[in-house]
């Protein structure tokens, strides 16, 4: 393998995948690719940036599911469908440690011993029964 | 037993995995982390992911080549776990770059955050915590024998992604 088909054409085939995959989602989902659009107030550092609101006398931008600028719009804070809310509010210390492991040893944990036991007792020992004629 | 300088390339790559891992942890609970955090580890992790499959594209390459040929069935089911891992993780990370509330707006970009976008990207990423236990999982035997290889200790067999048995 030469070091052009190593190492400099894989990010861009990984890169074209990752767009298909993306492309496919969106159309599937919303029935078009999303546009964005680069920000005006941004361009004349017009945005507060903390909340994204605009602050040349402007409506704000009200941006669903963020508390901060919606309450300043004057529109009702409410949270997104998962009942995230304002997640600019985060707790600290020992506690966000404990959460993040607890969590994680639920989600990746209990899947992965899962997975490992099932590795283990169906794969392994089925690569090592004697092979019939 | 390798040199400290064979070691090297070898313990960067379980450095970088044991990263991912940490990151994919921050990124569990945004409303533990903090939204800003979330965000920034979520962008960062795209590039770290396509490095992470360029390391592993000698081992795609072969396994892709011998699909319609007879592969053991823990290589074809590491296969089909690694790409799907892929394809969540790309839906999780644009998904998530689409309902930014920090990121993206510092960066100077309005995107839609629709509530489709929020649905897909939450579905999207519990999937992909769930998926990364098994990918971790059917690799498990392999990251405590390149742990022991890595840290200089005598290894019971040769230190070979599970998934590299075909070879």
């Amino acid at each position: 393998m030469t070091a052009f088909m190593r190492w400099i054409a894989p990010p861009f085939v990984i890169l074209a995948a990752a767009i298909v995959v993306f492309a496919v989602t969106s159309i599937g989902a919303t029935g078009s690719l999303p546009r964005g659009s680069i920000s005006q107030a941004r361009l004349t550092s017009e945005i507060a940036p903390a909340t994204g609101v605009r602050i040349s006398g402007q409506a704000p931008i009200a941006r669903t599911g963020n508390a901060n600028a919606n309450a300043t719009a004057g529109a009702i804070a409410r949270p997104g469908p998962s009942g995230r809310g304002n997640l600019s509010q985060s707790s600290s210390g020992i506690m966000v440690l404990v959460t993040l492991l607890t969590k994680s040893a639920l989600v990746i944990g209990v899947p992965g011993l899962a997975t490992y036991l099932a590795y283990v007792f169906f794969l392994q020992r089925r690569d090592e029964r004697p092979v019939l004629a | 037993m390798q040199s400290f300088w064979a070691r090297i390339p070898l313990a960067s790559r379980l450095v970088l995995d044991f990263g991912m891992l940490v990151a994919m942890i921050l990124l569990i609970d945004p409303r533990a982390s903090g939204i800003a955090v979330h965000e920034w580890v979520g962008i960062v992790i795209a590039p770290v992911l396509v490095f992470h499959v360029t390391l592993n594209w000698p081992w795609i390459v072969q396994v892709t080549r011998k699909l319609v040929q007879r592969l053991p069935l823990e290589t074809r089911i590491n296969s089909v776990l690694n790409s799907l891992l892929f394809i969540v993780m790309v839906i999780a990370i644009v998904s998530g770059v689409l309902i930014s509330q920090e990121a993206l707006p510092w960066m100077g970009f309005n995107v839609t955050g629709s509530y489709t976008w929020r649905g897909i990207h939450e579905v999207s990423s519990n999937f992909v915590l769930i998926i990364i236990g098994a990918h971790l999982a059917m690799h498990w035997q392999w990251i405590v024998r390149t742990v022991r290889r890595v840290a200089g200790m005598p290894t019971q067999r040769r230190n070979v992604r599970p998934a590299e048995a075909s070879r």
